[in-house]
């Protein structure tokens, strides 16, 4: 007998946490220091249970699909014209989340790695395991989570005992003079990137809600979350705020102070591996679903022949969307968050008030 | 010029390939001319990006559109 293709409940909550740590897992906590100095891990908590409602939100759309892909359920609800303006929509956010995650995959590997080695060449060789994991389809992929999500904790905590003896918890001081308007400043960024950035998930193929569907989404908000506040704590607490807010990656700095009777040192490459596995699945998932949404609006019946063509796309974008570093901090402050918001709550908001008022229509006819 | 030239070549295999897998899976006419036009652009750009004709990013239009909205969110 033939298994009914799908994800299971673990592939989902495997996928969903590497998805949501993605690339912010070394971007976030700079932008949050800088914002919110060392009151940053405030902020983490404010818009962690923000994120939560939202979520939820995510997981009732999903549950309103009943199983169909979310595109083609619109379609049945909204008719055919909306849900393309829709996936056109999305088509072009998916686009622009794989080039900034291939973007930050390039960066981050290049200002302390891989120093010497053209961008060009990162790029292709992240692009070449990108389409191959495409071409072998979400199953295997969310397989390779299953084995690298033990490893990767394992690392994380090692790195988090590892860290202990360096921190200075003055660092933390003075936790009087907070002033709201740097939380509030914070905390919406912080919404908008990590954590509303989570949208495209949903375009996913193979994923289908059951009835754990919530609980899965929450705990893995609620564990990511954990994360962060945990990163940008040991940050603050190692670094101080106000010299962390000096470096675009505060989080490799602070692997960097890793020793331990001089003998466990150099751990930052070990952790940066880590991150890139993060990072990799964020790019993953953001191109299968970018290639869901191009499949639904050209009602494409061969998917796997565009994959290289969007690759290529998605190559360039990742040189020419962010033409400096100064053009990325000032984007992420101030920008990126009213963009996500628009498009990964307003337009969820909409669907989801579509759809109710649909089903209460059907409902009263019958 | 050797990445341009690497690309075209890469996207020439590319194309060859995916069009006779196209024809074997019978796709209609349509998919076909999409195929054609999506991987033209894609290659397009990209030797535009090597030949070092600078591209404006596509955010700085985003950027230009939301600025009103975030004078408004953030304090």
């Amino acid at each position: 007998m033939e298994r009914e293709k799908k994800l299971s409940d673990n592939q989902i909550w495997v996928l969903l946490f590497m998805f949501t740590l993605g690339d912010a897992i070394i971007f976030a906590p700079q932008s949050l220091i800088v914002e919110a100095s060392n009151h940053a891990w405030i902020s983490v908590i404010i818009s962690t249970i923000l994120s939560l409602p939202v979520v939820i939100l995510y997981v009732k759309i999903l549950e309103q699909a009943k199983g169909t892909p979310i595109l083609k359920h619109l379609e049945v609800q909204m008719g055919k014209w909306v849900a393309k303006t829709i996936a056109a929509i999305f088509l072009i956010y998916t686009m622009i989340l794989c080039g900034f995650a291939l973007w930050g995959i390039i960066d981050s590997l290049k200002t302390y790695l891989l120093v010497e080695t053209p961008p060009e060449a990162i790029a292709a060789i992240s692009l070449i395991l990108v389409i191959y994991g495409l071409y072998k389809g979400i199953i295997p992929v969310a397989r390779t989570a299953q084995i690298l999500f033990p490893i990767f904790i394992v690392f994380s905590v090692v790195f988090f005992v590892a860290v202990t003896p360096e921190l200075k918890f003055e660092n933390l001081l003075p936790i009087k003079g907070i002033k709201v308007s740097e939380i509030y400043n914070s905390s919406l960024n912080f919404l908008g990137f990590p954590y509303l950035e989570i949208f495209p998930f949903l375009f996913l193929p193979l994923l289908k809600s059951t009835e754990k569907t919530k609980k899965i989404f929450v705990t893995t908000i609620l564990s990511t979350g954990v994360i962060f506040l945990l990163i940008t704590l040991l940050i603050i607490l190692v670094l101080s705020a106000p010299f962390a807010a000096h470096f675009v990656y505060p989080t490799y700095i602070l692997a960097q102070k890793v020793n331990i009777g001089t003998f466990l040192q150099r751990l930052e490459v070990l952790m940066a591996m880590m991150w890139y596995f993060t990072e990799f699945f964020f790019f993953i998932l953001n191109f299968f679903a970018l290639n869901e949404v191009f499949i639904y609006l050209f009602s494409v019946k061969n998917s796997k022949v565009f994959i290289i063509p969007l690759a290529l796309f998605v190559f360039v974008l990742s040189f020419i969307l962010v033409p400096d570093t100064a053009f990325s901090i000032a984007f992420n402050s101030r920008i990126w968050a009213p963009f996500t918001m628009i498009l990964a709550l307003l337009i969820p908001l909409f669907i989801f008030f579509t759809n109710k008022w649909k089903q209460n229509k059907a409902r009263l006819e019958q | 010029m050797l990445l341009l030239f690497c690309l075209l070549v890469f996207s020439g295999i590319v194309y060859f390939k995916d069009f006779k897998e196209l024809k074997n899976n019978g796709a209609k006419k349509g998919e076909k001319v999409l195929y054609t036009i999506v991987l033209l652009v894609a290659v397009v750009i990209n030797g535009i990006y090597f030949l070092d004709i600078k591209i404006k990013s596509p955010l700085v239009f985003i950027v230009k559109m939301l600025k009103p909205i975030s004078k408004i969110m953030y304090f």
